[in-house]
């Protein structure tokens, strides 16, 4: 799923500062799943930027919608009937989300409320860890289903790098397991070794977002 | 933001949310707690544990000056975890409620248990007093959400 988290409270304050209306719009997909932009989060919020802006002598009106996904057309549709009077829209969703919202309702300006941070999976309650970089390029049947890209700080794809921390732990990141002890722990297991001894290839990159705007065309799809 | 001279006039609104399982007497309900300067309204919940941050700042932003949480000690809750979440979710909810600049005093929560209607009376006039330097809730009159 897609991660992000809130902008600083204080910051969208700043930001909605002189608002009359304001929308307040959820996605109830991935950032509802890592608790940063769905039902919840939006109710949360609300009372919050209204505390937030009267206590700077703003009195603002916070209407509060989530739709099923903000990142596809059918659904953004939905937000039309709870737009009116609306002078600003504040989006939780994902950078997709508020770019489509943005773009079907024109005429009024859209704030993102979420930082997005990563493609990434719940390891466990309260705790999302990155696990793809959309390289363009997946090397992970190389690597024995882990990550270097996304999960390694340096992105090696011939690692480790040297630096490995006691207990298999990344250097620049403590916290982190390095991914390169992990990719060997699996290759030993599956008694594939030297499989990690040969230099890797080196990666297409053409495809990572080096290129400008990615774009996929499935032209047997199209009408 | 704190005022150099609390108004001693200032009589604060406080929710007083607790959960049914920490109450030393089962036929308490709902209602208005006479309570030491202030207006306390006790609300009875059936568990602690569904209460999530945004009631709690719902209850603030619609003017209410202090909310105090009650749920049940460590080990005693009937769900497990369930008040130890809930105090996660007000600390959260506090934090949050610092960083606008509201004080993070205006919601508390207590896990405790055994309570009678003094006790409760108590706690609420505590949270009153807690907030008393904080003045009174700039949403006073504001309820709209
Ligand atoms: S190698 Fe690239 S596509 Fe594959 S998981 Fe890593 S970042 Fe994603
Ligand atoms: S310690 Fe491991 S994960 Fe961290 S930078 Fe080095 S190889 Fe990558």
């Amino acid at each position: 799923m897609i991660i992000g988290e809130w902008k600083p409270v204080a910051e969208l304050v700043e930001t909605l500062r002189g608002r009359k209306k304001v929308l307040v719009a959820g996605c109830a997909t991935c950032v509802a799943e890592c608790a940063a932009g769905g039902e919840r989060e939006v109710e949360t919020l609300a009372p919050l930027l209204r505390m937030g802006l009267k206590k700077k002598g703003h009195d603002v009106e916070i209407v509060t919608h989530t739709i099923e996904r903000q990142c596809e057309w059918e659904f953004v549709e939905e937000l039309e009937k709870v737009l009116g009077g609306v002078d600003a829209v504040l989006s939780l969703a994902c950078g997709i989300g508020v770019q489509a919202v943005a773009e079907r309702f024109q005429d009024v300006p859209i704030y993102p409320g979420v930082n997005t941070t990563a493609l990434a999976i719940r390891e466990e309650p309260g705790l999302w860890t990155a696990r793809c970089a959309a390289c363009g390029d997946c090397v992970l049947g190389e690597t024995f289903g882990l990550c270097p890209i996304a999960r390694c700080a340096k992105s090696l794809l011939n690692g480790p790098c040297g630096g490995t921390h006691e207990g298999g732990k990344c250097e620049v990141n403590h916290d982190n397991d390095c991914v390169w002890c992990l990719i060997y722990e699996r290759a030993k297991a599956r008694g594939a070794v030297d499989s990690l001894i040969e230099v890797k290839r080196s990666k297409g990159w053409s495809s990572s977002s080096h290129g400008g705007q990615k774009r996929m065309l499935r032209e047997d799809l199209r009408s | 933001m704190k005022r150099d001279v609390p108004d001693a006039r200032f009589t604060p609104d406080v929710a007083l949310l607790c959960c049914k399982q920490c109450l030393a007497d089962p036929g308490v309900t709902s209602g208005l707690l006479e309570a030491k300067g202030c207006r306390a309204r006790l609300v009875v919940l059936p568990c602690s544990s569904k209460l999530e941050g945004s009631y709690l700042l719902k209850i603030l932003a619609n003017g209410t000056d202090a909310v105090q949480v009650v749920g049940c000690p460590e080990g005693a809750c009937r769900f497990g975890v369930g008040s130890r979440m809930a105090l996660k979710r007000v600390e959260r909810a506090r934090g949050l409620l610092d960083e606008i600049g509201f004080g993070a005093e205006r919601l508390a929560m207590e896990r405790t248990t055994g309570l009678g209607r003094q006790d409760l009376a108590a706690l609420a006039a505590g949270r009153a007093e807690a907030i008393r330097p904080l003045g009174a809730s700039p949403m006073k009159g504001d309820e709209k959400a």
